[in-house]
């Protein structure tokens, strides 16, 4: 009885060194060793050329242009988050399926069509131009979504759209409606429900979704690459990234790792903020 | 009668969880819906309080029709199966979170939360968070939260199913005498017949969506008066042939017959049997140990019937041939119920 369960305990613990060393060495191949060498890359030319590199008129305009799609990205579907993730789980009417999966859309759909997409609709041949010029021609304003920062911002908010509501569906769902139903019961409103008694719940689910949220619109490629043409003006970070490196000089190939650096060290911020807050979130979960 | 409803129907899609309910409570009394899972008595519970709407019929509460009154404004309390308390909220803030809505001065909050607080037994307590206090303690917060705002009729939906055994009995007795003393209007939801007995005063038996029968519950066990209550009371075996046992009334139209273990009189061979000639031989199959009595499985003529033996009487074997005698049955004709004594009670003693 004792050998074998002393041969259990061996072979168990094989597996976990082996399994240890298939996820250690994944890991290390495919994210740490690429990623370093991001690191490296954006400092073979000196500390001095890195920071040179990064205060340039096109890398400081990318990093605005990102900043901006990133806030308004985060902002709208934030609300938009809440807002649909409550109706989808409070509330019971026909189609609610479709929308479920309506949202989904930006997670199978190629952001590439996502780009198209906004040019079709708000290109010059697009069904949405002519409303759009006479709102210009009413109010005197030239407002441009196309090759703007406008269709750089939609854009982005389309390839983040599920993410916010994607975190809290799952939360909504398992907390059920008895708490609200007995608040309701003693008179308050639906407001003071959602803040006093939904809003603690889905708390910490949102913050996850933000960060997912702000992640991905920082690194969005694909979608607003169709949307944005002008460097200096409408380029975001990763645009002008991959127009530094495909320029090809050895100065801006190494400009390039730079501005990759920037990326991935805003990365790392934002996955040591989700572990801080998650680690609290656990410490605390009685807590406000 | 203070609440009472007239003619309700409700469906959820094709299923009648409510059919044609009417009935009546008076004020201060604590009565039991009492019915197996999916009879519909919570969902009639839930329209009561205004979480859910009739189809149609009519509720009213104190004389008024409340169907197109809110739930906030009907003046209840309801205690939900899972308490439902704010987890987010100390007991403190979620006894008070009512008192707060209805904007009452700070100071008067916090003596009626106290006092609450301390009639439910939990002084001392009140910093703490629902995860941090066990079924028992949880149910009473429950149970504090929903009476802090006065209401006039107070809604427990399975109050004791989340709780273990022994202290559902403690609270069993706590909550009834705690409703007595506040002369509260009281309505509870269980599927538990002993629950019901020994807690209401008076018990509502559902069955798919219909009243079967309202009584006190000696009433309802005593004289059940439709097929249904008639089987789900007492732990009734059928008698598929009751004519098989002996000088019961023969009647006609007879759909079913049940016979409850305290009808059924068990009796060895060496003992003596007054009704002897009335009695019939049976095989003890299997006997369970019940704490305080012994429930024995015999088989009359094919027939498995429940019945028990007291401890203090001389043991019976397994296999072993007893003599079975049956003080009355409860035979069903289409919905009807009526009770049968066994007529050798009556002929002896006229004899006597």
């Amino acid at each position: 009885m004792e050998i074998l369960d002393k041969k259990e305990q061996r072979s168990k613990r094989i597996t976990k060194y082996i399994l240890i060393a298939v996820s250690v060495f994944f890991a290390v191949t495919m994210l740490i060793i690429p990623l370093a060498a991001v690191i490296v890359n954006s400092l073979r030319e000196g500390v001095s050329f890195y920071f040179k590199a990064l205060s340039t008129k096109y890398v400081l305009s990318a990093l605005i242009v990102t900043l901006i799609a990133t806030v308004l990205a985060v902002l709208v579907n934030t609300v938009f988050g809440i807002i649909a993730s409550y109706l989808l789980t409070k509330f019971s009417f026909k189609g609610k399926n479709v929308l479920s999966t309506l949202i989904d859309i930006p997670f199978s759909i190629s952001p590439v069509i996502a780009g198209l997409a906004f040019i079709m609709t708000f290109g010059r041949l697009g069904w949405a131009s002519g409303i759009i010029d006479s709102i210009n021609n009413a109010l005197g304003t030239n407002i441009k979504i196309v090759f703007a920062i406008p269709g750089v911002v939609l854009a982005t908010i389309f390839v983040t759209f599920p993410f916010v509501s994607r975190e809290i569906i799952p939360v909504l769902n398992t907390i059920g409606k008895d708490e609200e139903e007995a608040a309701a019961l003693m008179g308050a409103g639906g407001f003071h429900i959602f803040r006093k008694i939904t809003f603690p719940h889905i708390k910490w689910a949102l913050v996850y979704g933000i960060i997912l949220c702000t992640a991905r619109a920082l690194g969005e490629f694909g979608a607003v690459h169709a949307l944005s043409k002008t460097r200096g003006e409408t380029f975001t970070l990763p645009l002008e990234i991959d127009a530094l490196y495909m320029s090809g000089s050895a100065d801006s190939i190494t400009s390039a790792f730079a501005a990759s650096s920037l990326l991935v060290l805003i990365a790392v911020a934002v996955l040591i903020l989700r572990n801080v807050l998650e680690y609290r979130a656990k410490n605390k979960p009685e807590k406000e | 009668m203070y609440v009472e409803l007239r003619n309700i129907n409700k469906y959820y899609g094709d299923f009648k969880a409510s059919d044609n309910v009417s009935f009546g409570i008076e004020q201060g009394k604590l009565v039991a819906l009492l019915g197996p899972s999916g009879s519909g008595k919570t969902t009639i519970l839930r329209m009561i309080a205004g979480l859910e709407h009739p189809d149609d019929g009519e509720i009213l509460i104190d004389g008024k029709v409340v169907n197109n009154i809110p739930a906030s404004q009907r003046g209840i309390g309801f205690v939900f199966q899972s308490y439902a308390l704010f987890r987010y909220m100390t007991v403190y803030e979620n006894v008070a979170f009512g008192l707060e809505l209805q904007k009452a001065p700070k100071e008067e909050i916090k003596k009626r939360v106290l006092e609450l607080i301390e009639l439910v037994g939990l002084k001392g307590m009140e910093k703490r968070y629902p995860n941090q206090l066990s079924g028992g303690q949880r149910q009473r917060v429950a149970f504090a939260r929903a009476l802090a705002p006065n209401p006039k009729l107070l809604l427990l939906d399975e109050p004791f199913a989340a709780i273990d055994a022994k202290v559902r009995q403690e609270l069993r007795s706590w909550l009834k005498n705690t409703i007595e003393k506040l002369g509260i209007t009281s309505i509870f939801v269980t599927h538990d017949q002993d629950e019901a007995i020994e807690v209401a005063d008076e018990i509502i038996i559902t069955n798919k969506g219909r009243i079967e029968q309202k009584g006190t519950p000696i009433e309802v066990y005593r004289n059940p008066k439709t097929a249904f209550s008639a089987s789900f009371f007492g732990q009734p075996s059928e008698l598929p042939n009751y004519n098989a046992f002996r000088t019961f009334e023969q009647r006609e139209n007879i759909d079913k017959a049940f016979v409850r273990p305290e009808f059924v009189k068990v009796t060895k061979k060496s003992e003596v049997q007054v009704y002897k000639n009335s009695a019939v031989e049976g095989t003890v199959e299997q006997i369970f140990f019940r704490g305080d009595t012994l429930e024995l499985l015999i088989n009359v003529n094919n027939t498995l019937i429940t019945a028990r033996r007291g401890l203090d009487e001389e043991l019976v074997g397994i296999g072993e041939k007893v003599d079975v005698f049956i003080y009355r049955i409860f035979v069903t004709e289409g919905e009807k119920a009526y009770l049968l004594p066994n007529l050798a009670i009556r002929e002896e003693s006229v004899v006597i």
